[in-house]
């Protein structure tokens, strides 16, 4: 199968091109799928129906409010914007509680954010990974949101700053707040 | 070109419901919307400080209020207090304004107060020189609401010493 030449086109040039073309929509739309189902199931209990309501609801508001995108944002920033806000409206819905379900990766957390070796091999053990879920369960919302931004999806202080619509200074104290909330509480299960 | 399924029930439902994009003078007059009364505010504290300073600077100095209330009162008397807090309310609002704006969010409450504050005060000074090469009574009208009732507030907030406590005045 031949590619297509706008498979290579960068994020901001689909969105430009999408107002004229919705063929180029469809391709930011298979870009941000996988991305955004990462994104939910990290971030929610959500069953597979409510990934796909939630993906739906997504894009439909990508789509309609498309003429608002800035281009001085990167177009990843923008989408996990609209995608955290549905998040927001989702748990509003179903009044459920914010929660990080990391069960394959809740092991890695520990290494991605600690540098103390004690603490990572401490929690290195299959039967600790419960005591790291817990442990995350208890952080704020808003702490547990920033951890999954910048450790799970990667995203630069800007780009969180430009996501959560916080300056980039109060990412990281946000940041650092959360990985001593965390740091307090895993060691607090080390010692019990 | 080949989508995912996904891809194809999320563009479907698109279509189904109809969906068009927002036009873009919806979300220029949206963000107009919140810069518009950012900008009137800041005018409105520029105005203020140049009520404040033309109320320190052409102060009628009212050897009543010396005697009765002493130096440091004395002082504040000279001062339009109504017209400074106006100017920390119309600070306030502004930077509530410029922080929903679009790009609002990149800056700290704290920048953007500070922002408010000396656009405010560099816009009032502005104004208070220029309004200073005009004619006497012109620009006493200009500043006739910070000024004009500014001793019958400053009694209100200091009352005078008598007025504290009559009784202390009874003969015994």
């Amino acid at each position: 199968m031949l590619e297509s030449p706008i498979m290579h086109l960068s994020d901001e040039m689909l969105v430009i091109e999408a107002k004229k073309d919705q063929q180029h929509f469809a391709v930011l739309v298979d870009r941000y799928v996988p991305k955004l189902t990462h994104y939910i199931r990290r971030r929610s209990a959500a069953t597979p129906h409510d990934i796909d309501d939630l993906l739906q609801n997504i894009f439909i508001k990508v789509w309609r409010n498309i003429n608002e995108y800035d281009t001085s944002l990167l177009f990843s920033s923008w989408i996990y914007r609209i995608a955290h806000n549905e998040m927001i409206d989702w748990y509003r819905r179903e009044k459920r509680r914010s929660t990080l379900s990391l069960d394959d990766e809740a092991q890695n957390i520990v290494s991605k954010l600690f540098a103390e070796e004690d603490l990572v091999a401490q929690f290195s053990s299959q039967e600790q990974r419960a005591q790291i879920k817990e442990a995350l369960g208890t952080l704020d919302d808003k702490y547990k949101e920033i951890l999954l931004l910048r450790f799970f999806e990667d995203k630069s202080y800007e780009e969180i700053g430009d996501i959560l619509r916080i300056p980039p200074g109060t990412v990281a104290v946000r940041i650092n707040r959360a990985k001593k909330q965390l740091q307090k509480s895993l060691t607090d299960y080390g010692t019990h | 070109m080949e989508h995912t399924n996904t891809t194809e029930k999320i563009l479907s439902a698109i279509e189904d419901k109809q969906i068009t994009p927002l036009p873009k003078w919806y979300f220029t007059a949206r963000n107009s919307a919140l810069w518009l009364p950012g900008i009137v505010t800041t005018l409105l504290g520029a105005y203020t400080i140049a009520g404040v300073l033309y109320g320190i600077l052409h102060a009628e100095w009212d050897n009543g209020i010396y005697i009765e209330h002493g130096n440091p009162l004395f002082l504040i008397a000279a001062i339009p207090l109504l017209w400074v807090i106006s100017f920390g309310v119309f600070c306030v609002m502004s930077t509530t304004l410029l922080r929903k704006t679009s790009s609002g969010y990149r800056h700290t409450t704290l920048q953007l107060l500070l922002v408010s504050v000396a656009s405010s005060i560099l816009i009032g000074l502005l104004f208070y020189t220029i309004t200073q090469n005009e004619d006497d009574n012109k620009v006493k009208t200009y500043y006739r609401y910070p000024t004009q009732h500014q001793r019958e507030y400053f009694n209100i907030i200091f009352p005078k010493p008598a007025e504290r406590n009559p009784a202390s005045l009874r003969m015994n």
